[in-house]
């Protein structure tokens, strides 16, 4: 049930090909704590929650998820233009290149495919959104923290 | 290359060079409620564009073109957050006033966007009545360029 728009949430304009960075931001696709993680978790948590309004949230974010795994797959693949197979090498991008080439699959930094076994879908409720809740500060990880606090994101 | 948007002078000024010529609105499905004429519904060609919303278009000019699609973005976004909002907070009168006009703020300017003639931003956009221009490149992740294996 899904109308889209022809446009990134925010433009992405990358100058400068960079397949070592690009064999990096995949996994802010298809890596444990990425965006395709997080829309597959609230997209399927969503069924069976026992009121609207959680459902009516599940659903709007996980949808805004989608567009932010489109963000991170644009990224990606401006990162990866015409490269040569000596760029390819150096960036360490060949193991990712040899199978997929400059095509967008989603997996981690480390090569692992995009797993659902990195999210979880409880028929209770607070069990699927306390997962939500560790999934959302595990992003903190990557996050500069503040000398003396987590900040909530 | 006339970049007006003129809706009255389609008569004959438009050269889309696309081989489909006027004869191709005879097959077209009928179109309810769209013309002022009311005896012909079909989308034409030129004839009754002046009442129709589907039409020949062209290339619109770039800058006003950006400075809407940056407007649509942050209207846009104010849109997303307010649903948020609401999701948890369905009886706040004050955000769903908000969310009401911002909404018809937002819907304002879609239609000035497509009325430009640009590649649309909704698959209803596509206003062309020659071409589903829906499928035209590029991409959003193309970020201008044609794609493809040499992008």
């Amino acid at each position: 049930m899904w109308i889209y728009e022809k446009k990134l949430q925010y433009p992405v304009k990358i100058a400068t090909p960079n397949p070592r960075l690009a064999g990096l931001i995949i996994t802010a696709l298809g890596g444990p704590d990425g965006e395709m993680g997080a829309a597959t978790r609230y997209l399927n948590q969503r069924y069976t929650m026992p009121d609207g309004r959680v459902i009516g949230t599940l659903t709007d974010v996980g949808s805004e998820e989608l567009g932010h795994m489109e963000m991170v797959a644009s990224i990606v693949y401006q990162l990866t233009r015409n490269l040569t197979p000596d760029e390819i090498k150096a960036g360490g991008f060949d193991k990712y290149y040899v199978d997929n080439g400059a095509a967008i699959y989603p997996s981690s930094a480390s090569g692992v495919p995009f797993n659902a076994m990195a999210i979880a879908s409880k028929e209770d409720a607070l069990a699927s959104i306390t997962e939500d809740l560790a999934a959302d500060a595990a992003i903190l990880q990557e996050q500069p923290l503040s000398k003396n606090r987590r900040k909530a994101l | 290359m006339n970049r007006e948007r003129n809706i009255e002078n389609m008569n004959g000024s438009h050269s889309m060079g696309r081989g489909a010529g006027g004869s191709s609105s005879e097959n077209m499905p009928k179109m309810n409620g769209n013309t002022s004429n009311g005896m012909n519904g079909r989308t034409s060609h030129g004839m009754s564009a002046q009442n129709s919303r589907w039409r020949t278009v062209q290339s619109p000019s770039s800058q006003e073109l950006s400075e809407l699609l940056e407007k649509i973005r942050e209207l846009g976004f104010v849109k997303t957050e307010l649903e948020l909002y609401l999701d948890t907070h369905p009886t706040c009168k004050v955000a769903i006033d908000y969310y009401h006009r911002t909404v018809d703020a937002l819907a304002d300017l879609m239609e000035r966007y497509h009325a430009q003639g640009a590649d649309p931003l909704v698959a209803s956009g596509s206003l062309d009545s020659n071409e589903w221009n829906w499928v035209n490149m590029p991409w959003p992740w193309q970020n201008g360029s044609k794609g493809g294996r040499d992008r």
